[in-house]
């Protein structure tokens, strides 16, 4: 009972943020209020926003460490081509785009070269930062038109925030396109064996250039909502969100070696951490002692991972047949081992 | 011939930073005045021991994003007990037990939970240096006694400086271990196939733990000729280093699919690595063009080693 609640991690990982929930509303007040709440979510919704594209980048077997670099590269850019006296949306638009140039440099250089993706995207991390700091200077860009600011604090009917209602729209389309589509299953199918999907005739390298092309896309779309939220952009606005990103979809359950994931988990992981990090702020711990235990956090949630892979490993490949036994039934085998 | 050379990292790294230090000679002459060349192999003491214990745990097909922060908090230690009025070798003593201490750690972490390497170090990336916070509270460290300084200006016979010794002494003592010893070419077994490694009889995962506490050992040895050289340290001391250290290994010619790599091809990387971030100052670059200098390099070197491994191939399918 309790393995199999267990080995289902997004059963495990809405436990655990039900539990969080719980423990933050006994011991701050107010938490659970609506105000609480909804200023929570417009907190960390950007990065659940990458993550869902991330979790497509890791299933497929790679990684994308430079998502940060390229959220401030696109911010930088939306606020230059807005001061050059472009319309916002435009600038933001154009600034996406360019979040998705750079993802296709990512899955080229990747797929062309055969560089490993961990080393690849950290030598793109060092390029695209430095790109968004030298063209945007030292100083923030702000003084956006008020409409624009909407898209970060606006509500609908002044009730459900419109960042919530951008990254539902981002995780079911990702969702959708991961269960339900052939390329989300093609995915899938190169995270658990790219030799043999390659040679099962699937596009691998097209497929891996797309996932990296959606983190980009997703990243510039942080990069205009948190632009909005903030009212200004600068050259660092991203820096290190990269861990943020990809601890919320390992929490939430993502195989750091590719080959399985869901987006309702990484929606919850990000949903964990968020939570996490409002409720600590609450309990008026520091950023820096939250930073250790977000990292303790991340470890427990892989260990776990692994933990789950070796069990189910040994109960596939093991059933105790030795001394004295002569057979067993699967009911039997089932109540030893389970 | 020139398909020798291009085989041979470290004799190409070596020919291409001549090159370079040929460009800076004919353009900028004052960058290799003698006392700039002294500040720059100054300069490269931190980076070269740092990078050599991430290349010994890359050469072991794993990955330390730690050692940057290990670094930082050492540094933070070490200046913490020098204030307390420690004697030197206490000081030196404790910073590197608690370099081996964090190596243990990730060493146990990767080998015993089986968790990757790159997470498990993230996970004491982000523990380490929110330990550097609470134990300074965020306060620099700075007015450190002569007692510690004095390990970073000694000269030896009054004219080599002391710490570019020691980094000489490990780089060498790090080429020994690695390229002469059996437990180094053990190191060397386990990246280039674990599972015959393994089958060998050789306790593959008892060499990797050594790989994470080696470089921990070497992280804090970094820390401790970092502060007593710059004579402060802060909160956010060594925050990238571990970048910029993987980054001089994999430049020096290490692969992260494991088996390859050499200190002294670290000690080339990290040079190089050197000599292109202070070239800016002469060129009157901003600083900040730095990280895409290095973003650059390093794809040149690994897609430059990608294009010799497919040719390297094709002749061997020829053959």
């Amino acid at each position: 009972m309790v393995r199999k609640w267990l080995s289902n991690w997004t059963l495990m990982a809405l436990s655990v943020f039900l539990l969080e929930m719980i423990f933050f509303s006994i011991f701050t007040p107010h938490f659970l209020s609506f105000d609480n709440m909804s200023t929570m979510l417009t907190n960390f919704l950007v990065i659940g926003i990458m993550a869902v594209s991330m979790t497509f980048v890791i299933i497929s077997g790679g990684i994308d460490l430079s998502v940060g670099s390229i959220m401030s590269l696109c911010g930088v850019i939306m606020g230059l081509i807005w001061q050059s006296g472009v319309n916002i949306w435009l600038a933001g638009l154009l600034a996406i785009a360019v979040g998705g140039m750079a993802g296709f440099i990512n899955g080229l250089l990747i797929v062309r070269t055969g560089i490993q993706p961990l080393i690849a995207t950290l030598a793109t991390l060092f390029i695209y930062s430095s790109l968004a700091l030298v063209i945007g200077g030292e100083n923030s860009i702000s003084g956006f038109p008020e409409e624009f600011l909407v898209l970060g604090v606006g509500r609908l009917f002044g009730i459900i925030p419109l960042q919530l209602l951008i990254f539902a729209a981002i995780a079911l389309f990702f969702g959708f396109l991961l269960q339900k589509t052939v390329y989300g299953r093609f995915v899938t199918f190169i995270g658990n064996n790219e030799a043999s999907a390659f040679y099962s005739g699937v596009p691998v390298n097209t497929i891996k250039i797309w996932t990296y092309i959606c983190s980009g896309l997703t990243a510039g779309i942080s990069a205009v909502i948190l632009g909005s939220y903030f009212a200004s952009v600068r050259g660092d606005m991203g820096y290190q969100y990269e861990f943020l990103v990809i601890t919320a979809c390992l929490v939430g359950g993502v195989n750091v070696f590719g080959g399985a994931g869901t987006i309702s988990g990484v929606v919850i992981g990000t949903f964990i951490l968020g939570m996490l990090g409002q409720g600590l702020n609450m309990l008026n711990i520091s950023s820096v002692e939250q930073k250790v235990i977000t990292g303790v956090i991340l470890l427990l949630a892989v260990a776990i991972q692994q933990i789950n892979v070796y069990i189910s490993r040994q109960r596939r490949t093991s059933p105790p047949i030795g001394k004295g036994v002569k057979s067993k039934s699967s009911a039997e085998i089932d109540r030893v081992t389970g | 011939m020139l398909w020798k050379i291009g085989n041979n990292r470290e004799l190409s790294l070596f020919l291409f930073i001549c090159l370079l230090l040929f460009v800076f000679a004919v353009t900028t002459p004052s960058m290799l005045a003698p006392g700039n060349v002294v500040d720059l192999l100054h300069n490269t003491v931190v980076i070269c021991i740092l990078t050599l214990g991430a290349i010994i745990v890359i050469i072991a097909r794993g990955i330390d994003l730690s050692i940057g922060a290990i670094m930082g908090f050492v540094t933070l230690l070490v200046g913490k007990l020098a204030i307390a009025g420690w004697p030197l070798w206490a000081i030196i003593l404790a910073g590197m037990m608690t370099g081996i201490i964090a190596g243990c750690v990730n060493g146990a972490l990767v080998t015993l939970t089986k968790l990757p390497p790159i997470i498990a170090t993230l996970g004491t990336l982000s523990i380490y240096s929110g330990a550097m916070y609470m134990v300074t509270e965020g306060q620099w460290v700075t007015n450190l006694p002569d007692s510690l300084l004095v390990l970073g200006s000694f000269q030896i016979f009054g004219v080599i400086p002391g710490r570019m010794a020691i980094m000489a002494l490990i780089l060498l003592g790090t080429i020994l271990f690695l390229q002469v010893s059996v437990k180094g070419r053990h190191i060397y077994a386990v990246g280039n196939n674990p599972i015959a490694t393994r089958l060998a009889g050789i306790k593959e995962k008892r060499v990797v733990f050594q790989t994470y506490v080696i470089a921990g050992l070497l992280s804090a040895i970094a820390g401790i000729l970092y502060i007593s050289y710059t004579g402060f340290s802060t909160p956010t001391t060594g925050i990238d280093m571990q970048l910029k250290a993987i980054a001089a290994a994999v430049i020096g010619g290490a692969s992260v699919f494991g088996g390859r790599g050499t200190p002294f091809g670290g000690l080339l990387g990290s040079f190089l690595l050197v000599i292109i971030a202070s070239s800016l100052v002469y060129y009157h670059l901003p600083a900040i063009w730095n990280q895409a200098a290095e973003g650059a390099i390093i794809l040149i070197a690994v897609i430059v080693d990608s294009i010799l491994a497919k040719q390297s191939s094709k002749k061997a399918e020829v053959v």
